[in-house]
């Protein structure tokens, strides 16, 4: 069964979502008549897909989700559905209700370059609570070699609704109101490839219940390329507005969740790329989110800092380093799984990076460095880094852990490191080290690609 | 007799690393004399860019390479530098089964080139390589500037069925028959999901001019 489940996972988790390919306006040449639309997939409608949820985890394993899609042009608009079933690896493919889940879409698309979009969907999927911290693969990754999982986890199951209007300068903005249940989940037997006999780290509970979800979501992509940006922003800024009913888990929260929430929540996640010269960049990412009006986030809305992703000098959900600025919790408040359970969260990421003399490599790049027919190039570039950031609760100043709505802890109180690396093109090898908490040893760790 | 063994050696080592330098995939930028880097775009040249047996062998399998190409010009001398001028386009090579040969397109401006084909992936190469003038505008007189070429290269139509087809019938299927090693399947598997998250379906090549100022 080992087999089967680390068969399918090696097969899907890598897959990537095929490419349209684009061409600019540029100078005419002479032309044949020849149409190569049809071979740069224009006339792909569609049909039975299967593809994997791009993740593995503790709770699902590998989502592997299929079903029929189709798209098309309608008059001026393009159409696309989608109907996925979902059938989740954990407990050996095991039928039951918590390994079954549906992704069913649906959105009518006007404007190539510029327009709008108008869309719904139904959804019964696990969702990571705070997705910004870190990027696939480095987290599916960690968790199918490593059994180490960096996220929690719950389910949303629902109908959402959307409007969208995007610009050719890669600007798009959302606004969409859904009706969800959510739900706490579990840790499942879940295949991994070294550290079997381990246990896995516990999923915490979050506050179940139903609720209605109003957003208004920026998303802005300047940035010259994907993969390796030398310039350009990205930047992720979200409003939400909650009303429902959650399950009364403050007894298991230590905090006041009432049974009718109503809560507004904002989330700015901005990263700007600048070369300063043909060799040199310098990046930066500003990270900020909380409560902002209402009753408190219940705790899959809440937040944390710490780990590979956000603060790597700090072990990830790390305690018992004076106040426990990372996740937030009270001393006498410890949950199981130590959840995210900050009202608010301010994280600073500033790296330099500097491409090296590749001559050095050559020796490795003359035939490239061949793994099952493809060849990877060494591309190395050293990266030198800072991190600062924290989390903190809103309310009645307490310590250096809770601030009143209007103020922000002081600069003294933020968790920093210092690190740096080799960015090897293919994959980076860094070491951080914390500064604020100078007896804390110093953290090795390895991330796909870049580290934002 | 050891000198001579040594003279051997040496002589072996120099003409495998000739060979090697010459199979090795190149992508150029070719400037225009000094005088014409205001009027003149440079000309793109490349090396061995898909006669490589992975390549052949994936094109002879119905499989087409997609060459997307993307120039930028940057201006440099501020704190920062910014890319003032993009270019793309793409080129493409199919192998017809029929008529056994490689036929080459280059798409720019929304508009398509058909190149040839041809009975050797050597001559379709060599058309991929043939100097192309780029489709961006050179800068300014006195403009401080550097132009900067990334190719990427991927097959089309291999989609995550095929993909795990493919590694269903190749790697899995003798292992769960019983004619190969499980633990060697799941090792390959592995390998095969380090080649797909390091970008290894995908080929990319990045070049870049000197910083020169017309």
């Amino acid at each position: 069964m080992k087999i089967r489940i680390a068969a399918l996972v090696c097969a899907a988790l890598a897959t990537q979502p095929p490419r349209v390919a684009t061409a600019q306006n540029t100078t005419t040449r002479q032309d044949s008549t020849v149409d190569m639309r049809s071979i740069l997939h224009e006339e792909d409608h569609g049909g039975l897909r299967i593809t994997s949820g791009k993740t593995y985890n503790r709770v699902e394993g590998l989502p592997v989700l299929f079903g029929p899609t189709y798209r098309n042009r309608i008059g001026s608009a393009d159409l696309s559905l989608s109907a996925f079933g979902i059938l989740r690896s954990a407990q050996a493919f095991h039928w039951d209700a918590d390994n079954i889940g549906h992704k069913v879409t649906a959105e009518l698309r006007y404007g190539r370059r510029r327009g709008f979009s108008f869309g719904a969907e139904s959804f019964d999927v696990v969702a990571p609570i705070e997705p910004w911290q870190l990027n696939e693969p480095d987290a599916g990754l960690a968790a199918f070699f490593l059994k180490r999982d960096y996220f929690d986890y719950f389910g949303r199951h629902g109908t959402r609704g959307y409007v969208s209007a995007f610009t050719a300068g890669g600007a798009t903005i959302t606004a969409g109101f859904s009706d969800e249940r959510w739900s706490s989940r579990s840790a499942r037997d879940v295949f991994t490839l070294f550290r079997d006999n381990d246990n896995w780290r516990i999923n915490p509970q979050i506050n179940d219940g139903r609720v209605h979800v109003a957003s208004l979501n920026f998303d802005l992509d300047t940035r010259t390329s994907e993969i390796n940006p030398w310039a350009g922003w990205l930047i992720n800024a979200n409003y939400e507005h909650a009303t429902g009913v959650t399950t009364d888990a403050s007894a298991r929260a230590g905090t006041a969740i009432s049974r009718d929430a109503s809560y507004g929540r904002g989330f700015v996640d901005i990263r700007r790329y600048n070369r300063i010269s043909p060799k040199r960049q310098i990046n930066g990412r500003l990270v900020l989110g909380g409560w902002l009006h209402g009753d408190e986030l219940p705790l899959e809305r809440r937040f944390s800092v710490g780990g590979i992703g956000t603060l790597p000098g700090f072990d990830f959900r790390r305690v018992g380093i004076g106040t426990d600025v990372g996740q937030c919790a009270a001393d006498n408040s410890r949950l199981e799984g130590r959840p995210a359970q900050c009202s608010r969260v301010a994280l600073a990421q500033v790296e330099y990076r500097h491409e090296l003399v590749s001559e050095l490599f050559d020796v490795f790049n003359r035939n490239g460095i061949r793994v099952r027919g493809a060849v990877f190039r060494v591309k190395p570039t050293a990266v030198v880094f800072v991190d600062a950031g924290r989390g903190w609760l809103v309310g009645e100043r307490q310590g250096t852990l809770r601030y009143p709505s209007g103020a922000v802890p002081g600069f003294d109180t933020f968790r920093t490191d210092v690190g740096g690396g080799l960015d090897l093109g293919l994959l980076g090898i860094y070491v951080a080290k914390a500064v604020s908490s100078s007896k804390e040893p110093a953290n090795f760790f390895v991330r796909i690609r870049d580290r934002f | 007799m050891a000198t001579r063994r040594h003279l051997a050696l040496i002589a072996t080592l120099a003409f495998s690393a000739a060979r090697a330098e010459a199979q090795k995939p190149q992508l150029m930028l070719v400037m225009p004399e000094p005088a014409l880097l205001a009027t003149e775009p440079p000309s793109i040249r490349s090396a061995s860019l898909i006669d490589d047996g992975a390549m052949l062998d994936l094109l002879r399998n119905g499989f087409p390479a997609h060459l997307h190409y993307k120039l930028e010009r940057w201006s440099t001398g501020g704190f920062f530098d910014d890319v003032t001028a993009v270019a793309e386009w793409d080129a493409v090579v199919r192998y017809d089964a029929l008529g056994k040969v490689f036929q080459v397109y280059r798409v720019a401006a929304n508009k398509t080139t058909y190149l040839g084909s041809f009975s050797d992936i050597n001559l379709a190469e060599a058309a991929i390589d043939a100097p192309f003038p780029a489709p961006i505008r050179p800068p300014k007189p006195g403009k401080k500037s550097y132009y900067n070429l990334v190719l990427e290269i991927e097959t089309l139509s291999l989609t995550e069925l095929d993909e795990v087809e493919r590694w269903l019938r190749g790697e899995l299927k003798p292992a769960v028959r019983g004619k190969k090693n499980p633990g060697t399947a799941v090792g390959r598997g592995v390998r095969t999901v380090m080649v797909r998250l390091l970008g290894g379906e995908k080929r990319r090549y990045e070049t870049r001019s000197g910083t020169f100022r017309p």
